[in-house]
């Protein structure tokens, strides 16, 4: 094929990927079957909504399948500004459900705009590797990644300071706030200075792969949610992995990684997230406070054995040991239920969508269909793995969704729409 | 834009697929990995953690057992009673505070009860916080309902329905029978190897303390089904899951008890007492057993046992006159006059007196520069031991002092069982005081002087005996010389009455006192009833087919005074003494009374013992089980 062809042609090589939807269809299908034990004990009938979600999503999904997913690519940043304007809107007008401010009412169903930023986040780092004109072969430097003389940076780092501005620890700072809020103006000033300086500098110059991360990052830090504010760090993360770093600019990264966990713990962090982590580091002390979660999880999960203890049988559901089963924890709930085998039929079915989506990733026809694929493979591997490891007492306990399996609208809708963009990268694959 | 450009380095990618895949599913395989060390590999440890959570095993208390007097009246028993507990576990710290506040409402905790269940919760650790604590015995019907009806708000927290100890006679015998509350902690120490737990009931003082093993029973065990609020699941959902292995380990209720009291008699000795102070002891000189005891002030055991009111408490602790305080076991008094005849003993013993060897009593006696009176100033003439103790002659029983010397008499004294505890199984005694030279040498800055024998040879001085050493005493003179241990169990008996251990009256000694010797002593004491001039006599039981004995006593209070008539204040009055037995020959019931401050033993005690030989010997025996036997 020549190359006029492939890019100007919008046409369609491949048919729809049943494959890939009946996959998420099934994975989907089994999680609200789970979701009838787990959601035992709650007003009205969780299961019966999840399936309805999931239906929506696949329709959704399928809908999306039929578009070019090249429409996506001109309005990756629009639609990237759209989510960060609900996420504020979120903060400003949000529900509050257990001490946190996560949901939008809409009328119908509330709307968890932290969700769909995942899907925007994706779409504008694709966008924006897509734009580069030369990926550098031996990898990015971090100075090439951060590009720290735009003025995103001061104007970014002068919403956060608003927004955290009444948060204890920056509080107790006293005058060092006016100090940082008078540094970010003189900063936001020189960028601009420097912007008019050199002139004629493209959107995609100015624009750093950094900045897709850390923007929403904190506004749904805020709510509070430190579980979705990581997740979409390592679904970005995966991106830019996958355009390759060097080897040095990793290592600095690492060490500021390092760096930034310590001064997040005693500026971001709240007591009760301190303590869950507490609680992990430390196994089996504090069972009956922050550490009961993580306790009764694997309780739940080791007593399981081999073949579990079969459907609607869960005691530590029935009776009530394990809170928060039929979001977070599903997982447990399914591991008492189902034992190793059923587990292992989980983790076997989510692995097989890793497999086809990888695979769709690295048929498609462009940079920007390659990173939707990366980036949903991304997605669904950090959350199953971060909540799985939660689950088993592998890695601390952080408000985490198991992919198409925790009860919620738009964490199942959001998935799917990113199915759906991956059955359109399938569908017009290279040749 | 690169959208129209085509993008060369697509090809380039090949292996970051490969190793994302790879590294995905590494990740993938960890998990993995992880789970099969839960399931598989600690499956069953966690399975049995799970079963744990909500099985909850429990003590079922035993029934404590019954107590009932000779006839089966029923003295002791328990009643239905809902008590209140607190489980940590089932509580999570941020729902201590709303329950804790609900219950303080509900219950009305005071500050006390309020901390102590506050450090229970954040101090006890691990497994521990799976024990119950008892917040609150006893609940109202008010609160019981209030507390019910707000279970959901109150995490961890459960009304058990168990029993409390009922005193149905209140008062009655409540020294004897003693009371129980929640052990101690320094009993709970003590006792911890034999199964107690915090919040057990323990028996604190008499019958109940004396005979806690007897009494307790065995605790069994049952499982039960509790789900995270550590409330207890509907009965079919529970079954279903225990398969029917709810009762682990059935509950042996404690041993009943068949005391030798009688309750009538015990009644009569309460209702006729007639002073405020003072202590009546009853047994039967034959065996040594218990058949009534009294001690005054008393107290209510069901006020005092289980939830105890801080301001009758305090109220029963501050009380000068000790009304806990167990008189007839654990105070001693000088015995006065009562004391007479064991100083008589042993003029007669080691002293070489005789029979008809008569003293010449003129009602005062001078010894260095001081003058010992008799308590009748114009004196008793010449007199022998037989009317020396029919009219209780102050210088006769002077000089037999003399004559058999201080050392002789505390043998005496000790051969009848004073000075030294007379092993009763049911209550904690004093050894009371039997002075000898050498105690003088000891306790007294002087040392010994010869004045000190004249003052104990009639029972003042530093001479100080229990009134249940006195009684037993008497009742050696009564048989014939045998010293019976007391006793107050006649049977102990398992609830289903397939067991019965019925106790054998136990001898201590004989007294070690020559049988002409001991006739002459018992003699004279009849001749105090029976004997016109006796200081008892015009108290004799009149139209009876018996005859009684004993003997007066008047203790001082303080020290020879010259003006002891009635009108002193109440504190500086003389105890009032009587000890006797009935029928003379075939003793069946020897009493021993004193009334502290009552004045003259002949009218402050020797009439409630004429009375209640009377009424045992004459209503009581003819008729001993007339009301018939209470089935327990």
């Amino acid at each position: 094929m020549d190359a006029a062809v492939n890019a100007g042609g919008q046409r369609a090589r491949g048919g729809i990927n049943w494959l890939l939807w009946l996959t998420a269809a099934f994975t989907g299908g089994l999680g609200a079957w789970n979701l009838m034990s787990a959601a035992r004990g709650f007003e009205g009938d969780l299961a019966m909504l999840q399936t309805i979600y999931l239906a929506f999503g696949l329709l959704v999904a399928l809908g999306i399948a039929l578009i070019d997913y090249h429409i996506f690519e001109r309005i990756a940043y629009p639609l990237f500004f759209l989510s960060l304007l609900s996420l504020l809107a979120v903060l400003a007008v949000g529900r509050v459900a257990s001490g946190s401010r996560r949901w939008i009412p809409l009328g119908l169903f509330n709307f968890q705009p932290s969700e769909m930023a995942k899907i925007a986040v994706i779409l504008a780092l694709a966008k924006y590797f897509s734009d580069e004109s030369d990926p550098p072969a031996a990898g990015y430097r971090l100075w090439d990644l951060i590009k720290p003389a735009t003025p995103f940076y001061p104007l970014g780092a002068l919403g956060a300071l608003i927004l955290f501005w009444e948060k204890a620890p920056l509080a107790e700072a006293g005058h060092w706030r006016f100090l940082m809020l008078a540094a970010c103006m003189i900063w936001a000033a020189l960028s601009v200075l420097y912007v008019y300086r050199v002139g004629r500098t493209s959107l995609h110059d100015m624009l750093s792969p950094v900045i897709p991360i850390v923007l929403p990052a904190i506004l749904i830090i805020r709510q509070p949610d430190l579980g979705t504010s990581l997740a979409l760090a390592a679904v970005a993360g995966t991106i830019i992995l996958f355009m390759k770093v060097r080897f040095r600019s990793l290592l600095i990264a690492a060490a500021v990684l390092v760096a930034a966990s310590v001064a997040s713990w005693y500026l971001v962090l709240e007591p009760y997230q301190k303590g869950r982590i507490e609680a992990f580091l430390s196994p089996g002390t504090d069972t009956m406070g922050s550490g009961y979660h993580a306790y009764q999880s694997i309780i739940a999960v080791g007593s399981g054995r081999l073949h579990g203890k079969g459907f609607m049988e869960s005691t530590q559901t029935k009776y009530q040991f394990l809170p928060e089963q039929h979001t977070d924890f599903v997982f447990s709930v399914w591991a008492e239920e189902r034992g190793f085998i059923g587990c292992a039929l989980v983790l076997g079915l989510f692995l097989f969508l890793l497999v086809q989506i990888v695979n769709i990733a690295s048929g498609a026809r462009d940079r920007f269909g390659v990173l939707i694929g990366v980036g949903m493979a991304g997605m669904v591997f950090w959350h199953l793995f971060i909540n799985v490891g939660m689950v088993i007492g592998v890695l601390p306990v952080v408000g985490i969704t198991l992919p198409l399996w925790s009860y919620g609208g738009s964490s199942v809708v959001a998935i799917l729409v990113g199915v759906g963009l991956l059955m359109s990268v399938s569908r017009h694959k290279r040749a | 834009m690169s959208l129209f450009a085509p993008q060369t380095d697509l090809s380039r990618y090949k292996a970051r697929y490969f190793w994302m895949l790879l590294l995905m599913a590494l990740a993938l395989l960890l998990l993995a990995g992880r789970l099969y060390y839960l399931q598989i590999h600690r499956g069953a440890e966690y399975l049995a953690l799970s079963r744990s959570n909500f099985v909850s095993e429990r003590r079922k208390v035993a029934l404590r057992g019954m107590i009932f007097d000779r006839n089966r009246r029923l003295l002791v028993d328990n009643r239905p009673s809902f008590n209140v507990y607190f489980t940590p576990a089932f509580c999570k710290k941020s729902a201590f505070d709303d329950t804790l506040a609900h219950l303080t409402e509900y219950l009305g905790l005071s500050d006390e009860e309020i901390e102590r269940t506050r450090d229970y919760f954040e101090e006890t650790k691990r497994l521990d916080r799976f024990l119950p604590l008892l917040v609150r015995r006893d609940v109202a019907w008010a609160e019981l309902a209030m507390i019910e009806q707000q279970m959901l708000t109150l995490d961890g927290v459960e009304v058990r329905p168990e029993t409390q100890r009922a005193y149905p006679r209140g008062r009655l015998a409540a020294h004897l029978l003693g009371y129980v509350g929640e052990i101690s902690p320094a009993e709970l120490a003590r006792y911890k190897d034999e199964g107690y737990q915090q919040g057990d009931v323990f028996g604190k003082s008499g019958v109940e303390k004396g005979w806690e093993a007897q009494l307790r029973g065995a605790d069994g065990r049952i499982q039960v089904v509790v789900d995270a609020r550590g409330q207890r699941v509907p009965e079919e959902q529970a079954r279903e899951v225990l398969q029917g292995e709810a009762i682990v380990e059935k509950a042996t209720a404690g041993d009943n008890l068949i005391l030798s009291i009688d309750a009538r008699l015990q009644d009569l000795a309460e209702n006729r007492f007639p002073g405020r102070e003072g202590a009546v002891v009853a047994m039967d000189p034959k065996s040594g057993f218990i058949l009534a005891m009294v001690s005054r002030p008393d107290f209510d055991p069901n006020l005092v046992s289980g939830r105890v009111s801080p301001r009758i408490w305090r109220h029963l602790i501050e009380d000068p006159d000790r009304p806990l305080h167990f008189r007839a076991t654990q105070q001693h008094y000088p015995p006065g006059s009562t004391f007479k005849p064991f100083t008589g003993l042993a003029a007669l013993e080691y002293g070489g007196l005789m029979l008809d060897e008569k003293v010449r009593c003129t009602g005062a006696m001078p010894f260095g520069d001081h003058v010992f009176r008799c308590w009748r100033a114009a004196g008793h003439g010449k007199i022998a031991i037989h009317r020396a103790i029919v009219q209780s002659c102050d210088i006769f029983f002077y000089k037999a002092g003399r004559k058999a010397g201080l050392d002789q008499i505390a043998r005496v004294a000790r051969t009848f069982g004073f000075g030294s505890m007379t092993a009763f199984e049911s209550c904690e005694e004093v050894p009371g005081i039997i002075p000898d030279r050498e105690w003088y040498e000891r306790n007294t800055k002087t040392g010994f002087l010869p004045g000190f024998t004249i003052s104990d040879a009639i029972g003042q001085g530093d001479v100080n005996v229990t009134p249940l050493q006195l009684v037993m005493a008497y009742a050696a003179i009564a048989n014939g010389g045998t010293l019976f241990r007391p006793q107050v169990v006649l049977r102990a008996e398992s609830p289903d009455g397939t067991r019965v251990r019925r106790y054998q009256p136990v001898v201590r000694h004989r007294v070690e006192v020559s049988e002409e010797n001991l006739q002459i002593v018992h003699d004279g004491l009849v001749g105090v009833v029976n004997e016109p001039g006796g200081t008892a006599y015009w108290r004799r039981p009149r139209r009876v087919s018996f005859q009684a004995a004993g003997k007066t006593g008047t203790a001082q209070v303080v020290k020879q005074g010259e003006d002891r008539g009635k009108d002193l204040p109440y504190d500086f009055r003389d105890h009032a003494w009587f000890v006797g037995w009935a029928p003379v020959g075939d003793p069946r019931i020897a009493v021993a009374v004193v009334n502290e401050h009552g004045g003259h033993g002949s009218s402050g005690a020797a009439p409630l013992v004429m009375e209640m030989i009377t009424y045992y010997l004459e209503q009581l025996q003819a008729s001993p089980v007339a009301e018939g036997w209470m089935q327990p």
